[in-house]
């Protein structure tokens, strides 16, 4: 696999609910999958837009953070609360395989979608035969 | 993996609790996660003098995917979610659910069933319910003799 690979190792409380909480960022929910030409990435960011979001690439690094700002109001008794609201944060580490200069974005609707084309060197393709 | 983020549910207050107990909560379309018992989507419920709000997460949904009915003191929100790989591709990491989902909370507050409104705004729905007039705090006037 050349694009990728999660590096959740960095995020601190990661394997449980209260720690995450503490933290008050949260691992957004993603999809990864190849296309013929990309490698795309969809996360899960309700609540984020489009100005509170930050992607960055840096030496291989993928880096995804969305600010997503409270939206109860102060002093709330919940009656009911079965999650926190936080600010989302990724990282991804990605192979040589992308061509990093035409890395784009879009967010609809509370999903953040990042497309990854794929480098010319690693696209499929039909090799010629010669006759001699 | 439906609601895998907080997967923890923290009980309000029995005296606060307006908002409570699962009915049904069934995600069925997608064998890869299972017929789960967890709810989804999560939901955080609060209220001030005027009405109650009722908010979930549902990113990549549309109002158009959802349908929202109160039936006497059941607020029950379904919907479904297509999956946002085109056909031909490959999965890598598959953590967003998708398919149908219903779920249903019952309200033990009164409620103006005539004047409940929703919106969704970047994935986030937000379902307010105007308080029934007998259901609101009043002032109790206290006369000194």
């Amino acid at each position: 696999m050349t694009c990728c690979n999660t590096n959740e190792a960095r995020f601190a409380g990661a394997n449980g609910g209260a720690a995450r909480e503490v933290a008050g960022t949260f691992q957004p929910n993603v999809d990864i999958y190849e296309t013929a030409d990309d490698w795309v990435i969809a996360a899960d960011v309700p609540g984020a837009t489009k100005d509170a979001l930050e992607i960055g690439f840096d030496d291989g690094i993928l880096s995804v953070k969305a600010a997503v700002k409270d939206r109860t109001p102060g002093g709330t008794t919940f009656m009911l609360r079965e999650y926190p609201i936080g600010d989302f944060e990724r990282r991804f580490r990605v192979g040589d395989g992308v061509d990093a200069t035409r890395i784009s974005a879009a967010l609809d609707a509370g999903v953040l979608t990042i497309r990854l084309p794929k480098a010319e060197s690693v696209k499929p393709r039909k090799i010629e035969i010669r006759s001699n | 993996m439906l609601t895998a983020r907080f997967p923890r549910l923290m009980p309000s207050d029995p005296l606060h609790r307006t908002v409570d107990q699962l009915v049904e909560s069934v995600f069925q379309d997608f064998p890869a996660f299972g017929v789960s018992t967890r709810r989804f989507p999560s939901m955080n419920a609060w209220e001030d003098a005027q009405n109650l709000y009722v908010e979930a997460e549902l990113p990549g949904f549309t109002i158009g995917d959802l349908d929202i009915t109160l039936s006497g003191n059941e607020l029950t929100i379904s919907g479904a979610r297509a999956e946002t790989k085109p056909e031909g591709a490959t999965f890598f990491r598959r953590e967003r659910p998708s398919g149908r989902f219903t779920r249903t909370v019952r309200i033990a507050t009164e409620v103006d069933g005539s004047k409940v409104s929703a919106t969704l705004t970047n994935g986030v729905l937000t379902v307010a319910l105007p308080k029934a007039e007998a259901a609101k705090p009043r002032k109790i006037d206290v006369t000194v003799k």
